[in-house]
């Protein structure tokens, strides 16, 4: 596999992990992975966004235990870092989808310096999607 | 397990202790860029999925599992020699 697309949806902190810490693991291996926020995940790409990041619902009371969790096994326990980490790998990129962000009032300067800008959807699939060895939606 | 390979000495040393899954794997795909083909690295580990997670990176990156070990004294600890094979950095995209 030389490239990887990941579609991410949710902008919890729980459900966005895993799909970061798939990139993250892809990435150090050499793979191109090329990330698609859209619905409330776009606001995870924003930098007040990624601040808010919450637990989901019926777990939310767990938050404290599970950031302790994600630290001890080796991940930043923040969302900003983690992406920062993807970053350095030099084989990440970050998209937000142009739906997303007009759906949920992200504009480019509201974007993270480490994402890579605001994206059609059909040039998301037509670019990287059809293109891709593997996606991966959650 | 033959005692040439107990008395092998690593060129480099990993100790991804308390780490879990996928970190050892990324912190492992790290520091085997680092190393000259031939050279022998040591991992050190207390994440038991290692014990699959090693061998199957060794078997498809085309490294050599020279060693695998497993102690439950003070606590699990995995150790594993590893022999880089190539040259290759990036394990996807050059093949």
């Amino acid at each position: 596999m030389k490239s990887l697309v990941i579609v991410v949806r949710d902008d919890s902190y729980d459900k966005i992990l895993t799909p970061l810490a798939f990139a993250y693991l892809e990435a150090s291996e050499g793979v191109q992975v090329d990330i698609l926020f859209v619905n409330w995940a776009v606001k995870a790409l924003s930098k007040d966004g990624v601040e808010q990041l919450k637990v989901d619902g019926r777990h939310a009371g767990e938050e404290e235990r599970l950031r302790s969790q994600v630290k001890k096994a080796g991940l930043p326990a923040e969302i900003r870092e983690i992406i920062k980490a993807l970053k350095s790998t030099g084989r990440v990129k970050l998209y937000a989808c142009s739906l997303a962000a007009n759906i949920f009032g992200v504009g480019e300067k509201d974007l993270l310096p480490e994402a890579d800008g605001i994206v059609g959807a059909s040039w998301f699939l037509n670019e990287k999607a059809f293109k891709a060895d593997h996606c991966q939606y959650f | 397990m033959s005692s040439e390979h107990l008395n092998l000495k690593p060129d480099r040393m990993l100790d991804t202790s308390g780490l879990s899954c996928p970190i050892p794997i990324i912190r492992l795909n790290e520091e085997v860029k680092c190393m000259k083909k031939g050279e022998l690295l040591e991992v050190i580990a207390s994440d038991v999925r290692t014990r699959y997670d090693i061998p199957s990176w060794c078997e498809r990156t085309g490294n050599e599992l020279v060693l695998q070990q497993y102690s439950e004294k003070e606590g699990v600890k995995l150790r594993y020699l590893i022999r880089k094979k190539t040259d290759r950095v990036d394990w996807y995209s050059e093949i």
